[in-house]
């Protein structure tokens, strides 16, 4: 992980390597930090500066973009502690399987529904407490140093996975609707 | 130079040039270029002080184009030779401009390559057209400055795609003019508003002009503006809105069938009213023809609210789209700006400022201010403030993806990705012992490939024969700060690579530009060849001005192998550079810039260093 082409993404950006981070901090010095590699930067350059400013420009980027979502950074915090989702046991938790179904036939109806904004207004909302729940617990598990807390950790960063989708259906639902 | 701003941001010991640059905003109705003087981004006037040039020429037999105020005074009398609202045909294909029921131009025949309009002048690509706006801007800025102009910042709506954005890059091509960068309207308009105020905070800048619309939201903080997210209509804008009372005159007054010469009649009564009922609350039409009154009557505001009123309703549902791919809430906007003269409609402003909950700011004026936030960024992207503060991070405006089984879209960069980037997808095989894939990159946010724009299409051959479905494929998709394309497709056991820089299907040919460049009178006093290789010598120049700096300043970071292979290139690019061969200087600042490549990658990381103070060293070399 650690050469040049794949730096890490939480040294790069100087932030703690950490599941719970402060957003505020991670954009700004993701900023400053572009602020100073971005090929704007180096428009009058010679060439080889030029792509070495867009190699680091790019990599910010990516670092950016991965660990301000909440899923990416939890899959990118179990891929740095060699975590293998592949070889991991997928089983999930039939609570939360039957929970999202429940909620995914919720979302189904809101259409028929009168007051359908409403109704899926109060959805988001029961989403959004499920999705700070998990990270939440997700932030736990990682500052814990045991090892056999990744499983779990894959499993909380799955839901939220779910929990995601969900959350786009129902953006999608909100556009079809207004 | 830049490459003393590595170690030194704004420490320059290079004799400083200025350059000369300039900012235009190549408009649908209006175009108008821009110029830092003594800091301050202003207009530049024509000889009888009018800042604004109608984006209209009127082509003449045996006469050169008029450009501006006299072609638009032609439209009546003149209607198929002078064309106006060329933008909107920019990057079209012939099919599309043909299927606009606005067109009244003759087309020329579909066979050529790209779409033609018929004029008293003979066929003329869109391209041309604006080529003919552009070159009086340009003769304005270079009499205005006393020089030539070294590069220029050329706005675009945020939503044109490639086609649209390469075939305005041909047309300044065309009017001998280098584009710095293309910039995004609602983006340019933020920059002016931005640090005019010094106003922190997230910004939606939504821009109604006469024949597109663009919402931007960007954030504004330390002098680093990130765009968020970009939405908007390639065919949505203020002509739509004339369209609207066009119809409604017609409908009133029983003209249902005019020919070209009363459409325009009928159009500029139209016009009028608009304007007219943006500060008014009635006004009377007439239209006059040949000396005599056709038809009068009067339009209420009211009336022409809810004639306009769906319109601007379509512009408010890709205001909630880009609210919603930048995870942003209405109440986290800091400020509305207005841009386009469409804004002045009461209508628009009032939904508007309904939508975000605050009144939209109008006080730059909307027909200036994208022409102003462009002029700031060429100044700075020639090189003339090395210790400026302003960055922009630009986005994609739709997203990017390859064709797949069943003329699917498999979606690899989305819209609203920050440049530049990189992203990567495999795809394998689907039959037993393929050798070669076809690869068609495509452009927009629908899932069918006909729906999405065509920008290229290449292939990868010499797959070595599997199983189907065991071959790996990496498609690499690389945008760099620019926004330019470019695609890979590497097979993984063998190493095979095949690459296509896109260069979409509706912009020019390079034959074509030089053949037309070669054809426009600008150019009758310079030979193509001559402008090149002076160009070629500018940039060898410029090349070993920046290394000799940087020997200067860093010689001990080159290693023992590396000292005489860069001073060999650099002496061969010293003697390349006196000679008249073209192509000898291209390959000796190929050499130099190659075998400096390692140097700048590790000033590169002294950089990184630098930038992410407070950090213990050893823990950054671990890092890299």
């Amino acid at each position: 992980m650690q050469d040049r082409a794949h730096p890490n993404y939480f040294d790069l950006l100087d932030v703690p390597r950490r599941y719970d981070l402060e957003i505020e901090q991670l954009a700004e010095n993701y900023r400053r930090l572009q602020a100073q590699v971005h090929p704007d930067r180096f428009a009058q350059a010679d060439p080889a500066e030029r792509r070495a400013s867009m190699q680091l420009a790019t990599q910010a980027n990516d670092a950016y973009r991965t660990l301000k979502d909440p899923v990416s950074r939890g899959q990118y915090l179990l891929e740095l502690n060699g975590y293998d989702p592949a070889t991991a046991d997928r089983k999930m938790d039939t609570a939360f399987l039957e929970q999202q179904m429940t909620l995914r036939a919720n979302l189904e109806e809101i259409p028929q529904l009168s007051e359908p904004l409403d109704r899926l207004d109060q959805l988001r909302e029961q989403l959004a407490e499920q999705v700070k729940n998990r990270q939440l617990r997700l932030a736990d598990t990682f500052n814990s140093l045991d090892p056999a807390n990744l499983a779990q950790a894959s499993n909380l960063v799955r839901e939220l996975q779910f929990l995601d989708k969900l959350r786009q259906e129902a953006e999608e639902l909100e556009e079809q609707l207004l | 130079m830049a490459l003393l701003q590595i170690a030194e941001p704004g420490q320059s010991t290079a004799p400083h040039e200025h350059r000369l640059a300039a900012g235009i905003d190549l408009g649908t109705t209006h175009s108008l270029v821009a110029t830092l003087r003594s800091g301050k981004a202003e207009a530049l006037p024509d000889s009888q002080g009018r800042q604004l040039l109608p984006s209209v020429v009127r082509y003449r037999a045996n006469h050169p184009p008029q450009v501006g105020w006299e072609a638009r005074a032609a439209r009546v009398t003149d209607p198929t030779n002078t064309i106006a609202s060329v933008k909107r045909l920019l990057g079209r294909g012939y099919d599309e401009i043909a299927a606009d029921a606005h067109t009244p131009y003759a087309l020329a025949d579909e066979t050529e390559s790209t779409p033609r309009l018929l004029t008293a002048a003979g066929a003329v690509s869109p391209v041309e057209v604006s080529g003919e706006i552009l070159k009086v801007l340009r003769r304005r800025a270079e009499q205005a400055l006393g020089g030539k102009l070294s590069g220029i910042v050329l706005t675009v709506p945020a939503y044109f795609d490639d086609a649209q954005r390469q075939a305005t890059r041909d047309a300044a091509q065309l009017a001998g003019l280098k584009v710095l960068r293309l910039l995004n309207e609602p983006t340019a308009a933020a920059i002016a508003y931005g640090l005019d105020r010094a106003s922190e905070g997230v910004h939606a800048v939504y821009d109604l002009g006469g024949g597109t619309f663009d919402i931007s939201l960007l954030r504004f903080s330390k002098g680093v503006f990130e765009v968020i997210a970009t939405a908007g209509d390639t065919a949505l804008g203020g002509d739509d809105m004339d369209q609207a009372v066009v119809g409604w005159i017609q409908s009133q007054s029983g003209l249902s069938n005019p020919d070209a010469s009363e459409r325009q009649m009928i159009l500029r009564a139209a016009v009028k009213a608009k304007e007219s009922l943006s500060s008014k609350t009635e006004t009377d039409i007439q239209l006059h023809h040949n000396g005599r009154t056709l038809w009068q009557g009067q339009l209420t505001r009211t009336e022409f609210d809810s004639l306009i009123e769906k319109l601007v309703r379509r512009t408010l549902v890709a205001c909630r789209r880009a609210l919603r791919d930048g995870a942003i809430e209405p109440a986290e906007i800091t400020e509305v700006v207005m841009v386009g003269g469409a804004t002045r409609v009461p209508l628009v402003r009032q939904l508007v400022g309904e939508f975000f909950g605050r009144n939209p700011l109008v006080d730059i004026d909307p027909d200036r201010v994208v022409a102003l936030g462009a002029a700031l960024q060429a100044d700075i992207l020639v090189g003339n403030k090395p210790e400026s503060d302003m960055l922009l991070l630009d986005v994609t405006p739709l997203s990017l993806g390859i064709e797949t089984m069943g003329g699917l879209v498999e979606k690899i960069v989305p819209r609203n990705a920050t440049l530049p980037l990189t992203r990567a997808q495999e795809f394998t095989t689907f039959k037993d012992g393929q050798t070669a894939m076809a690869l068609h990159v495509v452009q927009g946010e629908r899932e069918m490939v006909d729906d999405c724009r065509s920008l290229a299409r290449f292939e990868l051959r010499g797959i070595p024969p599997m199983v189907a479905g065991a071959a790996r494929i990496r498609v690499i998709f690389q945008i760099d700060a620019d926004g330019i394309l470019s695609v890979t497709a590497r097979e993984e056991t063998q190493g095979i690579e095949s690459h296509v820089d896109v260069k979409p299907s509706y912009g020019l040919k390079d034959g074509e530009i030089e053949q037309m460049l070669k054809d426009s009178l600008s150019y009758a006093e310079e030979d193509v060849q001559q402008r090149l290789l002076r160009e070629q010598r500018v940039e060898a120049e410029g090349l070993l001005l920046a290394i000799n700096s940087a020997l200067d300043k860093d010689r001990d970071l080159l290693t023992p192998e590396e000292a005489p292979q860069v001073q060999q290139a650099i002496e061969r690019l010293q003697q390349a550079s006196s000679c008249d061969d073209l192509q000898q200087i291209k390959q000796a600042i190929e050499q130099l810039a190659k075998v400096t490549e390692a140097f700048a990658a590790r000033r590169m990381d002294n950089t990184i260093r630098a930038a992410l103070s407070g950090r213990a060293v050893e823990q950054i070399n671990k890092t890299f």
